[in-house]
């Protein structure tokens, strides 16, 4: 089966169940003016996503191409990307900024980006993060007057 | 006379160092970022719409009108030098500027790009500077219900340029559900899920940030350089300029790229891919040695970066006049308006005539400014190509962080960002078009106070819509372009 189509699938899924989720609670807005535009936009939505699906299903029967992917496989290929890494560390950074201020979590978290990302210099990943930090610090600190937590 | 008022209010306005110095920064990072494959002008707005919060209205425009100048022209070095289009615009480019580099032809074919991009964007807004107040009085008439219609009408026409009208109305409905998150007007708390953060809306900014910046690194770091690539041909300065004076000998390709530039520049969706295309197959049937085309003709190039630049002057005049963005880059200067407290459209028009008039006259120093930016640094720029995405993504990550900071200083919109980005990624790798759900998000609070306007109005008679020529235009032009792919892929079948 194509990865992509059934992608695509769980995709519009999605989203159609967060129009449902949006147009459920505008339903018990008192002004009517209020919750038309999110009515008429849903319905929309609702019936072409559905026509969306049906035309994916369609495309899915016709390539009766089914090869099969495993649990333990999908999962070992997910920790091997570095695009899963990468969006861990950046959970974790914007955790940190509250705690340790924006500056030094900048600082720790572009060293272990570029790490990350497959620099293996220690000297050029300190460098360079201290280069793009003092920038930052210049032009949205000194120059904007931006302040950052 | 009212239009020479105008200018000269708009020239006063312009009147400072400040346009100066943002208009060569912005060309600068416009043309770096644009030479760069994936990162484009688009990634330079996003990720400066925030700081452009502190920015006095005028200049941050300039600011960023002159990156949407130097990205245009900067997604061309790439695809002379390299066959890479730093941007999709300059696909054409790279068909005659690629082999000309291969003839060892590079240095004019660099400096017929450098003129040709100058006098695209100039005689594009010579064109627009004439036209825009006789087109001003007309938006002038538009009310609720033709609002209403331009936003339908600019969906459908986006999904009828790409093909899948149905997929790009889904995608905008779904914008316009998201663009209305926060409260109604009358306050009430609408689609916020009980996170007070969002009661003002879903933030512009860190979404933008999220859908075409984060989401755009992601997709980068497959890659170990922007660009690996093993030749790297030297520019010289006397050469280029030689190219640049030799487009003397190709005045109707010039001509004809302007024209069909701004042509389509102004209709929404459109874009400078599409013009840059014409353009290019335009001169090939005009030309008299049509089997050159592709092989290095000179006039490949002239023809695609003229269009493709001068078709910024009309997707600027559609965006101020109508209100409506012909592309991505144009719709964040939607929200860089916005940011701002104006909204473009007849709102502009009627209140900030004046603003518009100077944000047109600024390009023509734009583009004079651009001609001697990108002689003189054109080596530089292609440089660029060659950083590892190891040090650049992870400065741009930062840079977002601070972008989606900056209006507010809450760590809920760097969260909102990130769950954007997911957003965005998906709809890049699985190839549904995010410009429709971007048309949408952005334009859903203006669809959202127009339909309901246009409802009290018309609710006591309906027929009376009848009435109002522009909006039947509209109705019929919307139609058009919803079965306008159909009827043409019929007529390519009957054809065959």
């Amino acid at each position: 089966m194509s990865p992509k189509l059934w992608g695509r699938i769980i995709f519009i899924l999605f989203i159609w169940f967060f129009a449902l989720r949006y147009y459920g609670e505008c339903l018990n807005l008192r002004q009517p003016s209020e919750k038309l535009t999110i009515i008429a936009a849903f319905w929309v939505l609702t019936i072409l996503a559905a026509w969306e699906v049906g035309h994916l299903i369609k495309k899915i029967l016709k390539e009766k191409n089914f090869s099969t992917l495993t649990s333990t496989k999908f999962l070992s290929k997910i920790l091997k990307d570095k695009r899963t890494w990468l969006v861990g560390a950046v959970i974790l950074y914007v955790i940190f900024i509250p705690i340790a201020g924006f500056y030094l979590t900048s600082f720790i978290a572009f060293c272990i980006f570029s790490f990350i990302l497959g620099s293996r210099n220690p000297v050029k990943i300190i460098v360079s993060g201290a280069v793009v930090i003092a920038i930052i610090y210049g032009i949205f600190s000194s120059l904007l007057q931006l302040s950052l937590p | 006379m009212e239009l020479f008022t105008h200018i000269s209010n708009a020239v006063s306005l312009l009147w400072s160092w400040g346009s100066i110095l943002w208009t060569i920064l912005g060309l600068l990072i416009g043309i770096v970022l644009g030479a760069l494959p994936g990162v484009s002008g688009v990634l330079a707005i996003t990720l400066l719409l925030g700081p452009s919060y502190y920015m006095p209205p005028l200049q941050a425009i300039i600011f960023f009108t002159a990156i949407y100048t130097g990205s245009i022209y900067g997604g061309g070095i790439t695809a002379i030098l390299l066959n890479i289009p730093g941007t999709p615009a300059a696909i054409a480019t790279g068909f005659d500027g690629y082999e000309m580099t291969k003839l060892g032809r590079h240095n004019q074919a660099l400096g017929l790009g450098i003129i040709s991009s100058v006098i695209g964007v100039f005689f594009s807004y010579l064109i627009i500077l004439f036209f825009f107040f006789p087109l001003g009085r007309i938006v002038l008439k538009f009310g609720p219900a033709e609002m209403v219609m331009v936003v339908i009408f600019a969906m459908t026409s986006i999904g009828a340029v790409r093909g899948e009208v149905g997929a790009t109305l889904l995608f905008g409905m779904l914008g316009v559900m998201v663009g209305t998150m926060g409260s109604s007007a009358y306050g009430s708390a609408r689609g916020n899920f009980g996170v007070d953060a969002l009661y003002e809306g879903i933030p512009v900014i860190p979404a933008l940030l999220g859908m075409l910046a984060v989401s755009e690194l992601l997709i980068m770091i497959e890659r170990q350089y922007v660009l690996d690539h093993g030749f790297r041909p030297q520019q010289k300065l006397k050469e280029i300029i030689r190219g640049m004076a030799s487009v003397i000998h190709h005045k109707g390709t010039i001509l004809r790229g302007v024209l069909v530039g701004t042509i389509i520049g102004l209709m929404p969706a459109a874009g400078s891919t599409i013009a840059s295309m014409v353009s290019y197959g335009m001169a090939k049937r005009a030309s008299a040695k049509p089997e050159t085309f592709g092989k290095g003709n000179p006039e490949g190039v002239i023809a695609a970066e003229t269009a493709n630049n001068a078709s910024e002057g009309g997707a600027v005049a559609t965006m101020m006049l109508l209100g409506i963005p012909g592309s991505v880059t144009t719709a964040l200067l939607i929200a860089a308006f916005m940011i701002h407290g104006m909204s473009p459209g007849p709102y502009l028009i009627r209140e900030h005539l004046d603003f518009a008039y100077a944000v047109i006259l600024i390009q023509f120093f734009q583009a004079i400014c651009l001609l001697f930016l990108a002689a003189l640094f054109v080596n530089y720029f292609a440089r660029i190509v060659y950083l590892p995405t190891a040090t650049l993504v992870p400065g741009i990550l930062i840079l977002a962080v601070v972008g989606a900071l900056a209006p507010r200083g809450l760590l809920v919109d760097v969260v909102v960002m990130l769950l954007f980005a997911a957003f965005g990624y998906f709809m890049k790798k699985l190839e549904y078009p995010l410009m429709g759900f971007i048309l949408g998000f952005i334009l859903g609070g203006m669809f959202d106070r127009e339909l309901i306007k246009a409802i009290l109005l018309f609710e006591e008679d309906w027929g009376a819509l009848g009435n109002r020529p522009a909006f039947l235009i509209l109705v019929i032009i919307t139609a058009l372009s919803v079965i306008w792919p159909k009827i043409s892929a019929k007529v390519k079948s009957l054809r065959q």
